[in-house]
C-alpha cells in the first residue's frame, strides 16, 4: 500500500569532472575499436581478392581462351582500350543517356511521389498505374519503346527513365507518408502554415527515402542502360560487350563489364556519402 | 459573460470520446485554471490527461462541451498558447538555434527579434555555445531545454506541458524542475501553466492546484490548492511534512477510483 517517497540521492557532486573523463575514455575506446575492425576488414578483403584473382588466374589459363580469360589478360586489354580511345568512346554515349534518364526520373519521380503523397485524388486516381507499371518487368516493355522511338539516344533515355522513375517516385511518396505524425503535430501547435509545415518538416523529413529512392533508380538504371545497349546493338558500352563476344575477344570483353561495376559500386558510394550529408542524424542512429 | 478575467481556460462539459464513441478519454469535464497559476493535472497513464491538453492546445476538437482560451473557444491551436512535448519534438535536421527559433520564424518575427528572444532564452536555459548543434548530438536533458527554449521564445501567455519531463533519467528531471521553478519565479516569466505529469511527485512540487485525474472514463475527481508558497524552495517542499500528506492522499485517490469507487469517495 505505501510507496516510497522518492528520496533524492544527490551525492554525486563530484561526478561531473569524473564524467567528462570516462567518457572521453569510451570515446575513444569505441574510436579505436572501430578503426581495428576496419583494419581488419581491409585485410580480409585484400587476401580475399588475391586468392580469387590468383585462383582465377591459374585455372583461366588452361581453359580456352575463346571461351574464357584471365585477370593479367584483361588488364593488358584494358590498358589497350584506354590507351586508343575505344573504351571511352563506346562509354561516353552510355553515361549520357545514363544522365540524361537518371535526371529527368529524377525530378519526375520527385514531382510525382509528391503530388501523390499531397493531393489524395491524384492518389486514388494514379496509384494504380503506379503500382501495375512497378509490378511489371520494365524489360517487357523495352520492344515497345524500340517501336515508338528507334534506336537512337532518345530511346534509350525513355528506357532508362522507365527503370529509374518508379524507385524516385514511390520512395518519395513514402518518404512523405513516413514523416513523423508527433513532428507535424509540432508544426501545427506552432501554426505552421501549409506551405510552413512542407518546407520545415514534411521535405527535410522525407529527405534521407528520397535519396534512398536514388541509389535504387541508379542501380535499375544502370540495368537500363546496359539493357538498352544490348537491344538496340549500335552504340554504347553494352553494345561493345556484343561486339567483343561476338568476335570472341573474351579479353575484352570484360573490360566493359569490369567497367560497369566500377561505375555501379563509385555511384552507390557517392550516393551513400550524400545520405550521410543530408540526414546526419540517420547516421548517428545507425553508429549506436 | 461570467468572471471573464480569471480564468484563463475553461473547460465546460468538456467531453473527447474516440473511435465512434467506444473509447471515452475524458467525459463531461469542468475545469478552470486561473491566469498565472501553474495547474498540474496528474493521473495514470489512459486517463485522458493528454488528450486534454491537445484539446486546449487545438490540436484535436471536443466531441462536446467547450474550452475557452482567453474568453473565446478553442478551434486549431490559439495565438497566445506554447506546447512542450514529451518526446521534445526537436526537428532532427534543424540546429539548436533553429529548432529554438521555430516558433517565432513560424509566425514571421523579424530575425533581430528572433536572436534577442532566442539568445536570451539559450543563455537563461545554459545553451549558450551549442547553438550550432543538432539535437541528436545532445543529451535527453538539453534537448527538453531546447523545446522549453522553443515555447518560451513565442513569449505565450499559456504554456502547456505534456510531461515533458517523463522522458529522462530521475537526477536530469529533478534539476530541470528545479530550474523550471526557478524561471516561474522571475515576475517578467509569469505564466498560466497547464502541466500534466504521472508523477504525484511533480505535480505537489510544482503546481499551486493538482487536479486530480481518473482511468477510463477518464475523470476529474478533485482539485486541491498546494500550501507551499512561492518563491518555493524544492528541497524544503520536498521534505515539509504536508509534502507526504498530500502525497499520500493523492495516492489513495488514484488507486481507490475504479474499484472501490463505490464505499467512499465517488465525485460524480
Amino acid at each position: 500500500m505505501t510507496v516510497q517517497s522518492a528520496d533524492p540521492t544527490v551525492t554525486l557532486d563530484d561526478s561531473a569532472e569524473r564524467e567528462g573523463v570516462e567518457r572521453e575514455n569510451a570515446r575513444r575506446a569505441a574510436t579505436n575499436r572501430r578503426w581495428r575492425r576496419s583494419a581488419e576488414n581491409a585485410v580480409i578483403r585484400i587476401v580475399s581478392l588475391a586468392i580469387v584473382l590468383g585462383l582465377w588466374e591459374f585455372f583461366g589459363a588452361r581453359v580456352d581462351p575463346v571461351l574464357f580469360t584471365t585477370p593479367s589478360a584483361i588488364a593488358r586489354a584494358a590498358v589497350t582500350m584506354i590507351g586508343s580511345g575505344e573504351l571511352w568512346t563506346y562509354l561516353w554515349p552510355s553515361l549520357v543517356v545514363l544522365f540524361l534518364g537518371l535526371t529527368t526520373a529524377a525530378v519526375a519521380g520527385v514531382a510525382i511521389g509528391l503530388l501523390l503523397a499531397r493531393f489524395r485524388v491524384l492518389d486514388v486516381a494514379l496509384g494504380v498505374y503506379i503500382t501495375f507499371l512497378y509490378s511489371t518487368p520494365s524489360v517487357a516493355l523495352v520492344p515497345l519503346i524500340v517501336l515508338w522511338a528507334g534506336f537512337e539516344t532518345t530511346a534509350k533515355v525513355i528506357i532508362l527513365f522507365l527503370f529509374a522513375f518508379f524507385p524516385m517516385a514511390i520512395n518519395t511518396y513514402q518518404g512523405v507518408k513516413n514523416v513523423d505524425p508527433r513532428l507535424l503535430e509540432v508544426g501545427r501547435a506552432f501554426r505552421c502554415s501549409e506551405r510552413q509545415l512542407w518546407t520545415n518538416i514534411i521535405l527535410p523529413g522525407a529527405l534521407p527515402f528520397i535519396v534512398t529512392g536514388l541509389r535504387l533508380a541508379v542501380g535499375r538504371g544502370l540495368i537500363g542502360m546496359v539493357l538498352a545497349d544490348l537491344y538496340t546493338a549500335i552504340s554504347g558500352i553494352g553494345y561493345l560487350i556484343v561486339r567483343t563476344a561476338s568476335t570472341y575477344q573474351v579479353d575484352k570483353m570484360f573490360v566493359p563489364i569490369v567497367t560497369l561495376g566500377v561505375l555501379g559500386v563509385t555511384l552507390t558510394a557517392l550516393l551513400r556519402l550524400l545520405e550521410l550529408k543530408v540526414a546526419p542524424w540517420t547516421a548517428a542512429r545507425d553508429q549506436d | 459573460m461570467e468572471t471573464p478575467p480569471a480564468a484563463a481556460i475553461r473547460a465546460r462539459n468538456a467531453s473527447k470520446l474516440f473511435l465512434d464513441g467506444a473509447v471515452v478519454a475524458f467525459r463531461q469535464l469542468d475545469l478552470e485554471v486561473r491566469t498565472q497559476e501553474i495547474l498540474c493535472i496528474v493521473g495514470p497513464s489512459g486517463c485522458g490527461k493528454t488528450t486534454f491538453l491537445r484539446c486546449i492546445a487545438g490540436l484535436i476538437d471536443l466531441s462536446a462541451g467547450d474550452i475557452l482560451v482567453a474568453g473565446k473557444a478553442v478551434s486549431g491551436p490559439p495565438d497566445s498558447v506554447a506546447m512542450v512535448f514529451q518526446h521534445f519534438g526537436l526537428l532532427p535536421w534543424k540546429t539548436v538555434y533553429q529548432n529554438a527559433a521555430f516558433g517565432l520564424a513560424m509566425a514571421g518575427a523579424s530575425r533581430e527579434t528572433i536572436r534577442d528572444r532566442v539568445g536570451h532564452y539559450l543563455d537563461l536555459a545554459g545553451l549558450s555555445g551549442f547553438e550550432q548543434h543538432y539535437p541528436y548530438q545532445l543529451s535527453g536533458g538539453m534537448q527538453q531545454r531546447v523545446g522549453l527554449v522553443r515555447a518560451l521564445a513565442i513569449n505565450p501567455a499559456i504554456l502547456l506541458m505534456d510531461e515533458p519531463f517523463a522522458a529522462l533519467d530521475a537526477q536530469t528531471r529533478e534539476i530541470l524542475q528545479n530550474e523550471l521553478l526557478e524561471l516561474m519565479e522571475r515576475p517578467d516569466e509569469r505564466k498560466t501553466m497547464v502541466f500534466i505529469t504521472h508523477s504525484i511527485d511533480e505535480a505537489i512540487l510544482l503546481g499551486d492546484r493538482v487536479a486530480v485525474m481518473t482511468a477510463r472514463p477518464g475523470r476529474l475527481k478533485e482539485v486541491i490548492e498546494m500550501p507551499f508558497g512561492r518563491p518555493r524552495d524544492p528541497e524544503a517542499v520536498r521534505s515539509d511534512p504536508r509534502f507526504a500528506e498530500l502525497r499520500a492522499h493523492i495516492w489513495h485517490q488514484l488507486h481507490t477510483a475504479p474499484k472501490r469507487a463505490a464505499k467512499t469517495r465517488e465525485v460524480a
